[in-house]
């Protein structure tokens, strides 16, 4: 919202003050404001003349030769203005001075003709855009008279940040926002003038019927006749253009101009088109309405409208109908102050599609009793313009949802504690007083009336009262304070602390790279690759159609980057611990937990090895963190990218957990015909509720150990898994413990065969084993082991 | 057998002095003093000898022996230094410039990365640390928040809405309410984590961020507190002494609501670019929590009170790292993600 000093002006003195530092100060006790103009400056050196004669260019059609009067003698000037004509009074730019976009003035020839200065538009003074012809001045001023004592073309403009005024309906005006700047500064907010409507009393009521009183809180109107052929002054121009509001017609402007000072929207209707008088009520059914701008627009049901008795004239708090806008033969006009209700103007606006300063407003829930006022300073703004207007109506007042008072009670100390520093009760009882509110004080007690401009949403409990008293003392004023506070101890949060072990092991250890990914699948992107997802968790609006359903699997995202990465890297290892959302059907609530996601990809090593990278992380994941040992199986299932038989399902204690899975090959050669891929997902709530467990120590023996390497022959057919069974079936006292060293499968083995190597660790807790001890340890071994199949290679 | 002694000895002697390296050394030494050695061999002869004979060979052979050992120890000590000598002067191929044996660093999300850092500043405060889910309820999201229906908070924040009725959650602040509820009062909770908001994207704009959202309530908690522990932790996060300011701002949970502006650290308040010439950076908004918002998590108003606070860790990565593109950080490009290696 754009401001005007010299309008602040009106109603607080603001002299002796900074005008930069008032500005910092209403940022730092009211809202932020986003810029501060000083316009008018670029005009200079620009006065009255008169224009004493006109005579065309000999070499120009379009331009003429003037001689005017500038106060300071007679000059030359040379115009292309179609409307300079013998006697008007406009401003002059002299030599030396400047107007809009034109710095340092001089002497020119136009045409061939010299020309002393230039006649200036509107547009050129920066006070309009309107540059169809020169100002015309009416008025009795002296030629040489300076523009800028006729016209206020000085200002300071003032931005302020729109969305923090938000929850402030009282500063949506230039009234409020003087009132702020009084209390910030503790100077007197001066009265409004207003007409004390003595006139009207003894004429007819208007006929104003309300029949939605929960979206219209108060219906105010007065009839007006007489209305002649209106002149806007030029400073009420200038006010309403720097505030970014172009002049329509002197009804209009006066409205909007009421509605920049105070406020309050107001609406001028041609009387004519309301005779019948005023219904409010909502649309029951769809309806077509063209607005003034002369758009034809569907309302929806539930729009509040004011209608005559056969249509509707408006749509309530928004915009006027086009039927009964006031045109320049208008003489009699109905003018309404009305006051709607917030969250249904802001709905019907949102459905119409239709923003508008009046709806932004009323969105904001203004004070009821705001209404009345308006009218009063309506008709003395029209009477200063035209004083022989007549009222043709009393003033009409529907007051229908009638607004409760607040009313709160609050205590020094208990203000005092929560700000934290103590205030004087003079000081809380200035600041409240000059921001209107009516303190009673008793003791240490306030009884405070919140006004209505405060009381519609915005002020209701103690803790709004303290807001107000400290944002006026100042919050940096305030001295900050530390505090006791119990020690209690902390509770840490251990998924948080699986989560960072987990991020930090797999970069620090294993190279990994950790990447973000949207939690909705790129339905595009599945499709295109042939991945087939089961996601029930939908976005009612999402950004864009193919992104409208939350992910159950964090795999397809991840093999997204896969398609990415490839072309910039030949090996890569990619993470993230991510949401993922289950349910039954869209209706349904959903799950959600995290899982751990690992993707491996190589153009350099198999797709068996990146599988084994991926177990081998895992187990390493859930020895290092759990100290446990994961259980693996066949996979189950049922997942598109799963391969038949390069896949396994991980789980622990008989809790699934996730699986690990060469990537299908119909859809790894969509991704990349060259890169190997294989993932890991797993539920990381699972992994993180694993028992640690306690370590069980066992005492080292004091006798060496001796380590026994031997390689079988097992069928082709046969799994590790198998094989490692049958070797932890073998009972020995002396074996210590066996574990797997390599897998061989090349030449020189029988046909059908693989061959395996363990290592056996045995030994005594009694004795050093003598070499017969050995040999009869590896006897038995390999006994056995032939008994269940496998020769020694 | 004397005589034998002494031709033993010469012929021991001279292949000693012959002897040219290490191995030739320890070939001697098996020769003549190993199990079968010559000198050995002749020793086992002593047991066939006359006592007189024996005790003179004996003395003899064993003088012998010890002089072999000392020779041959001391040949084995010379040549050996030679041996290294000779290998460490022998023009190796070795290149101290060849790099390391190549371990790759992975990295970590910038986000994670500050997100890591915060935690242990607040954790080091004794801030507990919650979660909430990414997928919320209404109520947490906006009800117990005090921003009821049609309040125009919830235009401003737009909102993914699931079909199940629930939505993603538009800031980490649900947290506030779901912590209460858990944990009752006092406390003192930080809750970071990821936030929607249904926008277009574009280098400033993502729908998809990192939030933490931060909490304090106890007794007497106040206004000159709040001041007071935010300039601290911030001091902490960005690891100097910080400047702030608070001014009024709106926020339907807080009352008072306050915005946070931090003093630029680019040109020390005096007006940048990067501060828009203000001296201030919009940093963070925190407030007192509302009346409403405690009454939602089980607490009593009149007896408790407590402040929040809000993050962007999304925004703090970007700055801290100059980060200008914020899609960059959902994009999964390893050619930028690579370069934050961890911590």
């Amino acid at each position: 919202m754009k401001l005007s000093l010299n309008w602040l002006k009106d109603y607080v003195d603001l002299s002796g003050i900074d005008i930069k530092e008032l500005w910092y100060r209403f940022t730092m006790s009211t809202a932020e404001v986003e810029e501060v103009e000083f316009v008018g400056q670029d005009i200079q050196n620009v006065v009255v003349a008169k224009v004493l004669s006109v005579v065309p260019h000999p070499e120009s059609k379009k331009l003429k030769i003037t001689q005017v009067d500038s106060g300071d003698g007679i000059l030359q000037i040379v115009c292309g203005a179609p409307n300079v004509t013998e006697g008007i009074l406009v401003p002059l730019a002299k030599m030396g001075g400047s107007v809009k976009n034109m710095p340092k003035l001089g002497k020119v020839k136009l045409v061939g003709v010299e020309s002393f200065g230039m006649l200036c538009s509107a547009k050129e003074l920066g006070i309009s855009d309107d540059h169809g012809g020169l100002l015309v001045l009416e008025g009795d001023y002296a030629p040489g008279t300076d523009i800028k004592s006729i016209i206020d073309i000085d200002d300071v403009i003032i931005e302020i940040d729109n969305k923090s005024l938000t929850n402030r309906p009282d500063l949506w005006g230039h009234y409020g926002i003087a009132r702020e700047i009084a209390a910030i500064y503790g100077r007197e907010l001066k009265p409004m003038q207003l007409d004390d409507l003595k006139s009207a009393e003894d004429k007819p009521k208007l006929d104003i019927s309300v029949e939605d009183t929960e979206k219209c809180f108060r219906y105010s109107g007065l009839k007006i006749d007489g209305v002649k052929k209106l002149e806007t002054s030029m400073n009420m121009k200038v006010r309403l253009f720097y505030c970014g509001m172009r002049p329509i017609s002197p009804l209009v402007d006066l409205t909007n101009y009421l509605m920049l000072e105070m406020g309050q929207p107001m609406h001028a209707f041609d009387s004519r088109q309301v005779e019948s008088g005023i219904i409010v009520r909502a649309t029951k059914e769809p309806t077509l309405f063209k607005t003034l701008d002369g758009t034809e627009r569907k309302l929806p049901e539930d729009v509040l409208l004011i209608c005559n008795r056969e249509k509707p004239v408006a749509i309530a708090g928004i915009m006027g109908g086009e039927n009964s806008e006031v045109l320049e033969v208008t003489t009699s006009i109905l003018l309404e102050s009305a006051n709607f209700e917030g969250s249904s103007t802001r709905k019907s606006s949102t459905k119409i599609g239709l923003r508008t300063e009046a709806s932004a407003r009323y969105e904001k829930m203004l004070d009821p009793n705001m209404t009345v006022t308006a009218i009063q300073r309506f008709v003395k703004l029209l009477k200063d313009m035209q004083p022989d207007i007549q009222f043709a109506s009393a003033l009409t007042d529907v007051y229908c949802s009638k607004l409760e008072p607040i009313d709160i009670t609050i205590t020094k100390p208990y203000i005092d504690k929560y700000i934290g520093n103590t205030l004087t009760k003079e000081r809380m009882v200035d600041i409240l007083r000059a921001l209107e509110f009516k303190v009673d004080v008793e003791g240490d007690t306030f009884n405070i009336k919140v006004p209505t401009f405060r009381a519609t949403k915005d002020i209701t409990m103690k803790v709004d009262i303290i807001e107000e008293i400290t944002r006026i003392f100042g919050y940096d004023n305030i001295q900050p304070q530390t505090l006791d506070i119990a020690l209690k101890p902390l509770q840490y949060n251990e998924e948080r602390l699986t989560d960072h072990k987990i991020k930090e092991l797999l970069s620090e250890r294993f190279g990994a790279s950790e990447v973000n990914s949207y939690i909705w699948y790129d339905n595009t992107f599945n499709s295109r690759m042939g991945i087939e997802t089961d996601g029930q968790v939908k976005v009612l609006n999402p950004q864009a159609q193919d992104a409208n359903t939350l992910r159950d699997s964090m795999v397809p995202g991840m093999l997204a980057f896969a398609e990415k990465n490839e072309k910039s890297y030949e090996d890569f290892l990619l993470f993230e611990i991510g949401s993922v959302f289950r349910a039954a059907s869209p209706k349904d609530k959903c799950e959600q937990h995290k899982n751990l996601c690992i993707l491996a990809a190589s153009k350099v090593k198999s797709e068996d090895e990146l599988f084994y990278d991926l177990k081998g992380i895992i187990t390493f994941i859930a020895k290092a963190l759990k100290n446990a040992n994961l259980d693996f199986s066949v996979c189950t299932g049922g997942l598109n990218w799963v391969h038949p038989m390069k896949s396994v399902d991980i789980s622990t204690n008989g809790t699934p957990m996730g699986y690990i899975s060469v990537v299908h090959p119909m859809i790894k050669k969509n991704i990349a015909k060259k890169l190997n891929i294989a993932v890991l997902e797993i539920n990381r709530d699972v992994l993180q509720a694993i028992d640690t467990g306690v370590i069980k120590y066992k005492e080292p023996s004091r006798f060496p150990e001796v380590v026994l390497d031997y390689s079988f022959l097992v069928d082709n057919g046969v799994t590790f898994d198998r094989v490692n069974e049958d070797i932890g079936s073998f009972k020995s006292d002396l074996l210590n413990g066996f574990s797997f060293v390599t897998i061989y499968t090349g030449k020189g083995l029988p046909e059908g065969k693989k061959s395996m190597t363990f290592r056996f660790v045995i030994g005594s807790a009694e004795k050093t084993l003598s070499s017969d001890d050995i040999n009869a340890f590896a006897g038995s071994l390999i006994d056995y082991m032939n008994s269940v199949g496998y020769a020694l290679r | 057998m004397i005589e034998k002694i002494s031709i033993l000895r010469e012929a021991a002697l001279e292949k000693i002095k012959q002897a040219a390296s290490s191995s030739e050394v320890e070939e001697l030494r098996v020769k003549l003093l190993g199990k079968k050695g010559e000198l050995t061999e002749m020793l086992k002869d002593l047991k066939n000898m006359a006592i007189e004979e024996r005790k003179q060979f004996g003395q003899e052979a064993n003088e012998l022996k010890n002089e072999i050992t000392e020779l041959l120890e001391s040949k084995f000590k010379e040549l050996s230094a030679n041996d290294v000598k000779k290998s460490l002067s022998s023009g190796s191929s070795f290149d101290i410039s060849l790099p390391g044996t190549q371990f790759k660093v992975g990295s970590l999300h910038p986000v994670t990365i500050v997100q890591k850092e915060i935690e242990r500043i607040f954790t080091g405060m004794g801030f507990n640390i919650v979660d909430g889910p990414e997928a919320e309820e209404e109520f947490y999201n906006f009800e117990a928040l005090n921003i009821p229906k049609h309040h125009p908070a919830r235009d401003m924040q737009d909102t993914y809405w699931l079909e199940n009725g629930s939505l993603l959650r538009t800031h980490t602040s649900p947290c506030q309410v779901r912590a209460m509820q858990k944990y009752g009062a006092p406390l003192k909770v930080i809750a970071p984590g990821r936030c929607f908001r249904n926008e277009s994207t574009d280098a400033s704009h993502e729908n998809t961020f990192f939030q933490l959202e931060g909490m304090m309530i106890d007794k007497n908690v106040s206004i000159a507190n709040l001041i007071y522990v935010m300039k601290l932790l911030l001091s902490e996060v960005f690891n100097r002494d910080v400047k702030i300011r608070l001014r009024p701002g709106f926020f339907p949970f807080v009352e008072p609501g306050f915005e946070l502006d931090l003093n630029c650290m680019i040109c020390g308040g005096k007006g940048c670019p990067t501060c828009k010439h203000s001296g201030w950076i919009e940093l963070l908004p925190c407030g007192m929590v509302h009346p409403n918002v405690l009454r939602y998590g089980g607490i009593d108003p009149e007896e408790y009170t407590g402040f929040a606070f809000g993050l962007g860790l999304t925004r703090l990565a970007m700055m801290k790292y100059g980060i200008s593109d914020i899609r960059v950080l959902n994009s999964g490009d390893l050619r930028a993600m690579e370069q934050f290696s961890v911590r």
